[in-house]
């Protein structure tokens, strides 16, 4: 069977019992008026994404506040995942993912109240502080406007002697870090003093949003200045894991900020069938994938997808991310803070710069070529400009060889010919040289044009007068013969135009003009409906010149062993040949 | 799009929307879709990606994109663009970095130059 696996962050309720001064869910944090039973909705939600063969090989509880739930709530939904867990071992282990405990994130005030089913089923803990302790004093108080640390810690001390993980995390913003002093002598107090395992505990870099004013972001330099301060303390310490590891993990590569497409495997489902990107985009129209109950599962999984990619467009693609080596590990960052900032790269750029480099990641040898994929894959910009330019290591490149001999300047020159249909105009490139291949349509009733510098009839000629303008057309449909035994296209016809005719014809101050309409008519049965057929411009000298060119240099035969000349690809149209 | 085109302009955007099945996985609703973007907008633009196709107007930022996921069943491209003036096709790049970079970006294979001119002597 062939699943999709996703994370699924379940908010069973949107309740909060405190009333942090910077929430950023605002007045939010009250239950949504909804029929639907906390376990009712993850029940339906696993059910409807199994069908679909969607599956998550993680849920995680999150609020609101997931210990505001009543006792029976909180247990029922804890033994639900736990079995989930038990009965889809195989399906996750054997896509690669590990099976965890029931895992919530809380902000531990009520933690006594379901201390009980925490210790049944082992309930891995991810609680919230502010660092320093001094600051959560302040800001994390009830809605009464109490203080709520002593109660915290008391909760924590109640997990002592339960074999689960506990960690904490703290979000740092310029207020905290302006306290850095007393964030290290805090984290040394946890360690030493409680049963948390700060060795697991991380950092989040805090972005102004709803914070209502009240805090403000760190300067990149200053994230790379906490960043440093924490390993000039805790390096070498009984603490080293952690600052190597779990506390700034949220920057490196494996975190839902550096994935392609986020929308593709991360969920945020609501009690009542509400489904969002995370807790950052919840409640924000952009990054809402609709509701469990009212559409499928497909729908749901497209509008991930289509969402945060145009998100991801809002921004421009960074021209420095096409260049920095490391965008094969952040991928530009989350979306909902790009375009929070209007930036277009990670807020955390910096900091996860001096990371990568501190874990040995090395820069990307094939840098060139992700960046071509990534913006085939992730933008809407124009992949072509992307399109990696490597050369073969063996023989000097195409590029080379015309650089060392001017004498072929002009049959890859792409400012000599353009093709003109009715109102649109193509300038025609090398086929060899060029990224793309264009292809157009032409009706009997189009008025083709060719366009040709007037000083091409002299390039590579001594004498002009029998210098000609050289037209060929080939047909789609593909011949193979010869000794080569090749696949070509088929050869259609061969126009030459002399000067005389030229100079005789329509013209401006710097092109000859000749019209080409009948000559493409003239072979309308000759060409392929399935396949584009190709016309090309040259002239005759220049043509020569590059036959004698491959006579004479193995590595340009090598190099231009198609057809090199301006070209352009093209479907001939016709209404009576359509039926 | 399911009508008879009567005038060329409408035959040639039916042929660019058929043309668009040769290269990606795409119903008949989208088809019609697409073929009323390119009506309704004449700067419209396509473009198709590894993973979908985009749907913009060049000259009208604030349309929203539309964002069509379809599978690309052309392994032979990485991508195109299509406009009610041109399509282009971008080739396959086959990354070094997993051996075999393809060089040249055309598939076409024309090098009909054994025609005339007995040029065609220089195989050492």
């Amino acid at each position: 069977m062939n699943y999709k696996f996703i994370h699924l962050l379940y908010v069973p309720t949107m309740a909060c019992n405190m009333g942090c001064k910077y929430c950023y869910l605002e007045d939010n944090t009250v239950d949504d008026k909804t029929s639907y039973k906390p376990l009712e909705t993850l029940e339906f939600a696993i059910k409807k994404f199994k069908k679909s063969n969607v599956v998550p090989f993680n849920i995680s509880l999150h609020g609101g506040e997931v210990t505001t739930l009543s006792k029976n709530d909180f247990h029922d939904l804890i033994k639900y995942i736990s079995e989930y867990y038990c009965k889809n071992k195989k399906i996750i282990t054997d896509a690669g993912f590990k099976i965890g405990s029931p895992h919530i994130k809380t902000n531990m005030y009520n933690l006594m109240n379901h201390i009980e089913t925490i210790k049944e089923y082992n309930v891995s803990i991810s609680g919230s502080l502010d660092l320093p302790l001094s600051l959560h004093e302040e800001y994390r108080v009830t809605k009464g406007n109490e203080k709520t640390l002593k109660r915290i810690l008391d909760n924590i001390e109640l997990l002592r002697d339960i074999p689960n993980k506990k960690k904490v995390s703290a979000t740092i913003f310029k207020e905290h870090y302006d306290h850095i002093d007393e964030i290290v002598e805090d984290i040394k107090f946890l360690h030493k003093n409680t049963c948390l395992d700060m060795n697991d505990f991380n950092f989040m870099i805090g972005f102004d949003y709803n914070s209502n004013g009240l805090l403000h972001h760190m300067s990149e330099k200053e994230q790379v200045a906490f960043y440093k301060r924490m390993h000039k303390e805790f390096d070498g310490t009984d603490l080293d894991y952690g600052v190597n590891g779990p506390w700034f993990d949220e920057f490196g590569p494996d975190y839902c900020t550096n994935c392609n497409n986020c929308g593709e495997k991360f969920f945020l489902l609501e009690r009542n069938g509400d489904i969002y990107s995370c807790v950052r985009g919840q409640k924000n129209p952009d990054y809402y994938y609709g509701n469990i109950y009212k559409d499928s599962v497909e729908e749901v999984l497209n509008t991930a997808r289509n969402k945060i990619f145009i998100n991801h467009n809002k921004q421009p693609f960074s021209d420095e991310c096409t260049k920095c080596g490391y965008l094969y590990l952040c991928k530009t960052g989350c979306p909902f803070v790009k375009n929070n900032y209007n930036i277009s790269k990670s807020y955390t750029c910096l900091l996860q710069k001096e990371m990568y480099k501190d874990r040995n990641y090395n820069k990307d040898e094939y840098n060139d070529e992700f960046v071509y994929d990534y913006v085939s894959n992730m933008r809407l910009e124009d992949n072509e400009k992307y399109y990696p330019n490597r050369k073969n290591g063996d023989y000097p490149s195409l590029e080379e060889i015309i650089n060392l001999d001017s004498n072929l300047k002009y049959i890859y020159d792409d400012d000599s010919f353009k093709l003109r249909i009715d109102n649109s105009e193509y300038k025609l490139s090398s086929q060899v040289l060029k990224k793309s291949r264009d292809v157009i349509y032409i009706t009997p009733k189009s008025k083709v044009e060719i366009w040709m510098k007037k000083h091409m009839i002299n390039e590579m000629c001594d004498y002009p007068e029998n210098n000609s303008l050289y037209i060929m057309l080939l047909s789609g449909n593909l011949v193979t013969y010869g000794d080569e035994n090749r696949t070509k296209q088929r050869h259609v016809a061969t126009h030459q135009i002399y000067k005389g005719v030229l100079d005789n014809g329509l013209q401006d101050d710097e092109y000859y003009i000749y019209d080409i309409s009948n000559i493409i008519k003239e072979y309308k049965t000759e060409y392929s409906e399935e396949l584009p057929n190709n016309i090309f411009f040259t002239t005759s000298s220049l043509r020569d010149y590059h036959y004698l060119k491959q006579k004479n240099n193995a590595y340009y035969h090598i190099a231009a062993i198609n057809l090199p000349f301006q070209n352009i690809e093209f479907y001939y149209i016709d209404k009576e040949l359509k039926k | 799009m399911n009508k008879e085109p009567e005038t060329y302009e409408e035959l040639i955007r039916h042929k660019r929307c058929v043309d668009l099945t040769k290269h990606y996985e795409l119903s008949m609703e989208e088809l019609e879709q697409i073929y009323n973007f390119l009506e309704t907008y004449p700067q419209a633009i396509i473009f198709g990606s590894k993973v979908g196709l985009t749907l913009k107007v060049s000259d009208k930022p604030e349309i929203q994109p539309i964002v069509i996921n379809a599978k690309c069943i052309d392994s032979a491209i990485d991508g195109l663009r299509l406009s009610n003036v041109a399509l282009t096709l971008i080739p396959h790049y086959v990354p070094s970095s997993s051996g075999g970079y393809s060089g040249g970006s055309s598939s076409n294979n024309n090098n009909n130059n054994n025609n005339n001119n007995n040029n065609n002597n220089n195989n050492r």
